[in-house]
């Protein structure tokens, strides 16, 4: 199966962001046309990509891969090191294919709620492009040099679009993200060079050790050489821990800053709240992604043992998240901070079931992950509809909006259910997987006892009052606004905000009613994850 | 051998030496041709004409010449080729007509005993070549001829003689010790131990290694802005090249203790000048920590073999780094004002391709993709872990976090000139800036770039003769 | 099977496609939606017509590998016609009542969706998808209580019961988990018991604790009262009728995985709150409160007949409950509505301001008086028949037991039909009897077919007749048609205890005459001052403790965690920035005083030295020799010496 298609949809984004260097900044809508057509073209592929996706390839979690791209990309000889190998290897599978559509989705949704930018509109397209281009790269990316590129080609444009086009206190808060990501992500390229040192094929000809950043070898224990620092025989501690355990840590609290977890998330509400609303979107819908993805992808499929030790603490920051996120989120009074610590919650179902190591679980949370890019997107779309109109966003200022916005209210009522775990809506099927299989673990081998499923669900309870009481008292009620100035801009959707929530909607209601679409082109790859993983569990 | 011989054989050998002829040589004339006070761009293209002469007219050969005084090797001929280059980057930068000559005189004395310092296997040779580059950097530094600039170059003065005379004692005693001053002879002793760590004091203050920096804020601060781009990278490379040299040659006087001393030299290195670094406004002060925190990354390349690759690649990078940064300020700057960052607040809406510029040199110093910074830092981190898993050594385990914490901080500041650049109100101070300078400063940025995209380009650079 | 498939396929859709009509034509939506649920009605009669001892099965994959299905056997058959006759009659009956709202489309959009979902409850076969439509009929009853969301009041009700609906409904969800996790396929026809250990224990307490809430037992029953700022159609088909039965129907379909232990405990709390309720009735002012914890208290009686193994008769009286029970709300409604016209106050239900409307409501209070009759039990009407059926069973399973304790059950239920009878008399007393209490005199009022028809109909249903011909027992037995045979309860007490149940039920209606109608309705004034009444009629105070201690310190909790971030993790992140900042400074500052101070000192120094010696130095060649030479010969004369 050899095609550029993976290229095509990493790569477009980009080309769409060279072709505004031609466009004079004055040309706005011609900015924002181009910007809509690159990203309607990404989305194309995408979709083409899930037309075209077999959902049955493979037999072993290393050989799942489809679309592969493989160049050799630099080969260049390093002294004592051998040869210094990067590929630019490219692969999509199960698990990355509906975060690929998921991002490209909200790519255009981005491009939609941006339209009324005024100010630097090209740069803002541009970096918005690239924003684009380096999130959907690391879903594709195979090749871990490639991947960590791709991870802090994302710190940059972020850093930009949020200090550059955010609210009051956008400089601290956008150097507060880079600061806690670039943090993370110096932790991953620690392990990714040990990693890469430890990894590497023999060259018949020249006996010469050949190193390589391939995913895939790191994933395989064959490829570990033997007495290297990060080899399963590694003999080398720090800390009284055996390295693999400390490389994995690292890897873990590296994407799960990113995801985040909670001692670590301080930077997400500030984020959010200074960003401007579709950047929100994008960090809320695909940033954190990137963390838990990570974690799938790089952190579990190479540490397998190690993971599976830590399972149980693992699952325990998860609860941790979903409790301490909804109770901080119930005392908010900002609508925009109450939706980041939401995200906070959201998350931490994908840690109790990558804890968990159940296919259910597994499933659960990259499903938690897909439907969460859907309706946090639709979230802060909300905040930013009444945001847009009064340039506020405290809940007490708003009082009874149901009846003057029914339109917007409906969208609301919808989404937030969505959030709160409603079944039939796509906030639930994630939770209930993710469930499932913690409570399965508990009954089969102990692994995750039951307080960590029982303390979850709790949780859902907590969301379920944040939610509740906040459709209460804004929309609920006697219709009051605070500034009477605001009267005057208080109208329902308009046909562009109904463009951009329409998508949405329909993806929260069918992935809700029918979760298979999305889960049986994961499954099998999900199947392969845990088998894989599996392995070690039968020998230890 | 007879001197009869001896002379024959220095005949013969000159041709090996003759890319640091054609500088001589081309020095010279240059400081006769001032007197015809041409203009300052003609002076500019004989300068370059002669550089890159030398650059053309570089041996690659192996082995020892001039009564084994001078050494050739790959690492000789990477300087050779790298640094009549960098300086050659050094002449894009604007500078008055007046004394012009004069400043590129010295700025290729500087050159030419950079080469001497990296060709010496002699260490006599070695420190004329050292008092060579100390005193014409003494004279670069007060250029300004201003009250800053004087004050800057006393400073200078004073420490670079305080410290040559410390190195010049520790080569007493290195010869004391094995009576002999080239480097293949010297064995472990405890009298040769101690002469060469004093020795190797002197070599750490012209790389700039903490405690042996303090000279380096002060300085860079009064010198003028092409002078500091120069100081910061061709003698700074330089002397490294030398530690090179001398870590290689004198093997047999190492023992860990040394090893683990010079790794915690450069622990504090970096942590020293990331901290120092972090408040400054001064922007050639800000890059002058960031500077030393630099040379705490390279000093470990000198000390394990083998690394040449990586050693080559990260101070061409490094060069290139700091020829754009400092050529960025230098644009910036008022005349006889040094730049402070609240000068640059704002200017993103009327240049935003110098913004993105600044981005670009700002992130490959922190070492961040996709420029050639990361790679650098990626391969020397490589190099570092190779070491730790090899020897389980915890200093370098400590010098990999170090580093990688240092750059999540260097980060802080490094970003807070294209912070000021685009998130800070303009101030309404007219900044002239020069339209030319844009295609130098963008090939350069470019060229960052593209050393992260194709890395191996560098192989073609000054490769090595049995590799 | 294919027919079938479609048929039910179209009951379960009907009703939602016709709320969408609805939705989408405005101007007639009362009578589209009415429509389309007489079709669903009809299709689900002739279905059940049909059912006799077939078993429909339909499954799908929801999940890979995770199969769902629906079922429907003849009780669920039954009750799917229940539900959409029911649902009929109050979709006719808003049309009456809703007459002046200017949001109906939205009302039967949501009252379709509520039927929809709450048919789908009845045929769904699996745990999780039972769960999504448990869960869709909880939101939608939500939606429905907030109807008048104008009112801030009304929100906050409707929120308050979500909440407690969402707090029991995730316990079951964990049951329901559990369930699946100990290697169950969730498949509800296929369930059986579970072998016993602590997680049995566990999944049955978590499934008991869904049960309560939903059915509004104690300790949850607070919602349901809550629950009656709807529209009063709503209260008759959802708190009345329908969704609060679905946590009796989900004992029943899950009767067989609770321990035996467990269901002493589901009949004990039955009880108690059957109990709790028919008191707590007893003391209110407020017409449709009467009627809500009278909900509570029957519904208390199915959970105990359930707990107790009489299933069979607990899912018979949720039957005849939900007719006569919609049917007085209805009553209440129409009662309600023509107060509001006629006489428009604040407190349009308080019953001590009602009085005589039997002249002006005759036919609903003919209905009121039928579904009375019905809920008190006596012979000849529905509710009778249940509710002995209930009370037989309960003493046989009483008699059974081992335990002597086990007969405060049947006492405690006897007590309770004493109690209904008085404040069912009582509420007919105070609205029907007597005089009109308000200000205004009243007028007749043109009725409309909408209103009569649904009504009476109820009343119609609440007849005897309809479920057996003989009045107190025999053989033509609706229940072994419908539900299978009956075990017969059989012994010499069970005419006594026939007998004393109905004897206390008159005396109950005597009572009540006797406090409210034999002295007139001077009372009225001093209507419920004792502190021990008011203390029942808050019913309890469990609510206050609940909305007053409970909730509050969970607000707490939320706002101390949020203190965590401001006060904890953000400041530490800060100082450990604040602490490089400072040491940062200390460094640059070491920098500069070492190094310009050094400096300056040996500026000074030399600047000292200098200007010193320039004095020493005179202008002539000749003495620099001179001092050079004498400086000379001392050194040498020091040499001299020194060596």
């Amino acid at each position: 199966m050899s095609s550029y298609i993976l290229s095509l949809i990493i790569w477009m984004p980009l080309l769409g962001a060279f072709t505004l260097l031609f466009f004079n900044e004055r040309q706005t809508s011609g900015i924002k046309i181009v910007a809509l057509i690159f990203s309607l073209i990404q989305l194309l592929f995408s979709i083409g990509l899930v037309w075209r996706f077999d959902p049955n390839y493979g037999d072993h979690l290393l050989t799942s891969f489809q679309f592969v791209e493989k160049f050799s990309w630099i080969s260049m000889s390093l002294g004592s090191f051998g040869s210094f190998n990067i590929d630019y290897h490219l692969g999509v599978d199960g698990m990355s294919l509906w975060l690929v559509v998921l991002s490209s989705l909200i790519t255009v949704l981005g491009v939609l709620a941006s339209w009324k930018l005024k100010q630097q509109v090209r740069s803002y397209f541009m970096l918005y492009l690239l924003l684009s281009t380096s999130i959907v790269g690391c879903f594709l990316a195979l090749d871990f040099f490639l991947f960590y590129l791709f991870f802090e080609l994302v710190l940059l444009p972020m850093f930009f679009l949020i200090g550059l086009w955010g609210g009051p206190r956008r400089s601290y808060a956008s150097i507060k993200f880079f600061i806690y990501t670039l943090v993370g992500s110096l932790l991953i390229l620690v392990v990714m060079i040990a990693l890469y040192l430890s990894v590497g094929v023999l060259d018949p000809t020249s006996e010469m050790m050949i190193h390589s950043f391939n995913l895939l070898h790191m994933m395989d224990s064959n490829y570990f050489i033997e007495g290297s620092s990060l080899a399963k025989d590694s003999v080398l501690t720090f800390m009284g821990m055996p390295l693999r355990a400390v490389a994995f840590l690292a890897l873990f609290l590296g994407f799960a800053i990113k995801l985040p977890i909670v001692p670590f998330h301080t930077w997400l509400p500030d984020a959010h709240v200074e960003a401007a609303t579709p950047i929100s979107v994008i960090l809320a819908a695909l940033l954190l992604k990137l963390g838990g993805y990570g974690l799938y992808r790089i952190a579990f499929s190479i540490f397998p043992d190690a993971a599976l030790h830590f399972g149980y603490y693992i699952a325990i920051f998860g609860v941790l998240a979903i409790i301490y996120g909804g109770l901080n989120a119930m005392a908010q009074n900002d609508l925009k901070r109450m939706i980041a610590y939401s995200s906070i919650s959201h998350m931490g179902f994908v840690l109790i079931g990558l804890g968990s190591f159940t296919v259910e679980g597994a499933a659960g949370g990259m499903f938690q992950m897909i439907a969460h890019g859907f309706i946090s997107a639709a979230l802060f779309l909300i905040v930013g509809v009444l945001y847009d109109r009064t340039q506020n966003r405290k809940i007490e200022n708003f009082s009874g909006l149901a009846t003057k916005l029914p339109g917007y209210s409906f969208v609301v009522m919808i989404v937030f259910f969505a959030s709160l775990g409603l079944p039939g809506l796509a906030g639930f099927v994630g939770e209930l997987l993710v469930l499932m299989g913690a409570f399965n673990v508990s009954a089969v081998d102990g692994m995750l006892p039951n307080w960590i499923g029982i303390v979850a669900v709790m949780g859902l309870l907590i969301t379920a009052a944040y939610y509740l009481w906040t459709i209460q008292r804004m929309f609920l009620g006697k219709y009051w606004v605070r500034e009477h100035s605001w009267e005057p801009k208080m109208k329902d959707l308009e046909i562009r905000e109904w463009l951009i929530f329409t998508p949405l909607i329909l993806g929260i209601v069918v992935l809700g009613m029918y979760p298979k679409i999305i889960l049986d082109t994961m499954n099998h790859s999900i199947e392969l994850f845990i088998a894989h993983v599996g392995d070690l569990k039968i020998k230890l | 051998m007879k001197i009869n011989e001896q002379l024959i054989e220095i005949q013969e050998h000159f041709g090996v030496i003759s890319s640091e002829i054609i500088l001589i040589t081309g020095s010279i004339i240059l400081l006769i041709l001032g007197i015809l006070r041409l203009p300052l761009f003609w002076i500019k293209v004989f300068a370059a004409v002669v550089l890159l002469g030398s650059f053309l007219f570089a041996q690659q050969v192996s082995g020892f010449f001039f009564t084994r005084t001078i050494i050739r090797d790959d690492l000789s001929y990477l300087m050779t080729q790298l640094l009549p280059l960098i300086t050659l980057g050094v002449l894009c930068f604007k500078r008055q007509a007046h004394q012009s000559y004069e400043f590129y005189f010295l700025l290729m004395s500087v050159l030419i005993g950079s080469l001497f310092m990296v060709g010496s296997h002699n260490l006599l040779i070695l420190y004329l070549a050292i008092e060579l580059t100390s005193y014409a950097s003494y004279l670069l530094t007060g250029f300004h001829f201003n009250e800053k600039g004087s004050e800057a170059a006393m400073k200078y003065l004073l420490f670079g003689g305080v410290s040559s005379a410390v190195m010049l004692f520790g080569i007493s005693l290195l010869y004391g010790a094995h009576d002999s001053l080239y480097f293949d002879t010297l064995e472990f002793s405890l009298l040769g131990a101690t002469g060469l760590f004093f020795f190797l004091s002197g070599l750490f203050f012209k790389t700039s290694i903490v405690p042996f920096h303090i000279w380096v804020p002060a300085t860079y601060e009064g010198a003028p802005t092409d002078a500091v781009a120069f100081f910061s990278t061709v003698p700074k490379i330089a002397g490294f090249a030398v530690l090179y040299h001398v870590f290689k040659w004198t093997n047999g006087l190492f023992n860990p203790f040394l090893e683990q001393l010079i790794l915690l030299l450069a622990i504090l290195t970096i942590v020293w000048g990331t901290l120092a670094a972090l408040r400054q406004t001064d922007v050639k002060r800000m890059l002058s920590y960031g500077a030393v925190a630099h040379s705490g990354f390279i000093l470990p390349l000198c000390l394990v073999m083998d690394t040449y690759s990586v050693f080559k690649y990260y101070v061409i990078i490094y060069a290139f780094m700091n020829i754009l940064a400092f050529l960025f300020v230098q644009l910036h700057e008022k005349e006889g004002e040094n730049l402070s960052l609240s000068n640059v607040s704002g200017l993103g809406i009327k240049f935003p391709l110098l913004g993105v510029i600044s981005v670009i040199w700002a992130v490959a110093l922190v070492g961040l993709p996709p420029t050639g910074g990361f790679m650098a830092k990626l391969f020397l981190f490589s190099t570092a872990w190779q070491h730790y898993g090899s020897m389980d050594s915890l200093y370098w385990l400590t010098f990999i976090c170090v580093g990688v914490l240092s750059s999540a901080a260097s980060l802080y500041f490094y970003l807070r000139v294209p912070y000021f650049y685009f998130f800070k109100e303009d101030q309404g101070k007219k900044i002239k800036i020069n339209k030319r300078y844009f295609v130098i400063l963008t090939l350069l940025a470019f060229t960052l770039i593209l050393l992260f995209i194709q890395p191996n380009i560098l192989d073609r650079f000054a490769p090595m003769i049995n590799p | 099977m294919i027919m079938e498939d479609y048929l039910l396929a179209l009951i379960l859709l009907l009703p939602l496609l016709g709320g969408i009509m609805a939705y989408t034509i405005p101007s007639k939506s009362g009578i589209i939606a009415s429509i389309f649920l007489s079709l669903t009605t009809i299709l689900a009669g002739y279905y059940l017509s049909f059912v006799q001892g077939t078993l429909w099965m339909f499954q799908f994959e929801w999940l890979p590998g995770f199969v769902m299905g629906f079922a429907v056997d003849r009780s669920s058959a039954v009750l799917i016609l229940l539900v959409s006759l029911i649902s009929f009659l109050v979709h006719l009956f808003s049309i009456f009542y809703l007459s002046e709202d200017v949001h109906k489309d939205r009302y039967y959009l949501k009252l379709g969706f509520f039927t929809f979902s709450m048919l789908g409850l009845l045929m769904s076969d699996h745990l999780i998808l039972l769960f999504i439509f448990w869960e869709l009929v909880g939101f939608s009853s939500y939606l429905l209580i907030i109807f008048w969301f104008q009112d801030v009041k009304n929100a906050i009700a409707g929120r308050i019961a979500f909440m407690t609906n969402r707090i029991a409904d995730l316990i079951l969800f964990m049951g329901l988990l559990m369930l699946l996790g100990s290697g169950n396929d969730g498949f509800i026809s296929s369930l059986g018991p579970l072998p016993e250990n602590d997680s049995s224990t566990a999944i049955g307490i978590c499934l008991l604790i869904g049960v309560l809430g939903k059915s509004a037992q104690f300790p949850f029953f607070t919602w349901l009262p809550h629950a009656m700022v709807g529209p009063t159609p709503i209260s008759a088909l959802i708190h009345a009728a329908t969704m609060v039965a679905a946590g009796v129907y989900l004992l029943f379909r899950l009767f067989i995985v609770f321990d035996p232990y467990l269901l002493d405990w589901i009949a004990s709390l039955g009880i108690i709150t059957a109990f709790l309720g028919a008191l707590i009735a007893a003391c209110q002012t407020d017409m449709k409160a009467v009627l809500a914890y009278s909900t509570i208290s029957q519904l208390g009686y199915m959970v105990m007949g359930m707990g107790v193994g009489a299933y069979d008769m607990a899912l018979f009286h949720l039957w005849t409950h939900a007719f006569f029970k919609a049917g007085l709300f209805l009553c209440a409604g129409s009662v309600i509505h023509y107060l509001s016209i006629q006489d428009p106050t604040t407190a349009p239900q308080d019953m001590r301001r009602m009085g005589g409307l039997k002249s002006y409501l005759p036919i609903t209070f003919w209905s009121y008086l039928v579904c009375m009759m019905a809920l008190v039990g006596l012979p000849f009407f529905s509710g009778f028949l249940s509710k002995e059926g209930i009370i037989l069973g309960v003493f046989s399973w009483a008699m059974q037991s081992e335990n002597g304790l086990a007969f405060a059950l049947p006492i405690t239920a006897l007590g309770i039909s004493f109690l209904t009878a008085y404040y069912m008399g009582k509420q007919l007393l105070l609205v029907f009897f007597g005089s009109y209490r308000g200000e205004k005199s009243l007028k007749m009022l043109q009725k409309s077919w909408t209103e009569i028809l649904p009504i009476s109909v109820l009343a119609i249903l609440s007849l005897g007749v309809f479920y057996r011909i003989h009045p107190l027992g025999g053989d033509l037995n609706f229940l072994e048609y419908w539900l299978g045979t009956q075990p017969k309860v059989e012994g010499s007490w069970v005419t006594p205890m026939i007998g004393s149940s109905i004897l206390l039920v008159l005396l109950g209606l005597g009572f009540s005459y006797w406090t409210y109608g034999r002295q007139g309705m001077r009372k009225m004034k001093s209507f419920n001052s004792s502190r021990l009444s008011i203390f029942v009629q808050n019913g309890f105070y469990l609510d206050k403790f609940y909305m007053g201690i409970l909730v509050p310190s969970f607000d707490w909790l939320a706002f101390k965690t949020s203190k965590v971030d401001t006060v904890l993790i953000n400041p530490f992140f800060n100082k450990i920035s604040v602490s490089i900042v400072v040491l940062s400074k200390v460094t640059d500052l070491f920098d500069r005083l070492i190094v310009d101070g050094l400096i300056s000192l040996i500026k000074s120094v030399v600047q000292i030295l200098g200007s010193m010696f320039t004095k020493f130095h005179p202008a002539r060649v000749q003495i620099h020799f001179v001092s050079a030479i004498i400086g000379l010969v001392i050194i040498l004369v020091w040499l001299k010496f020194a060596l």
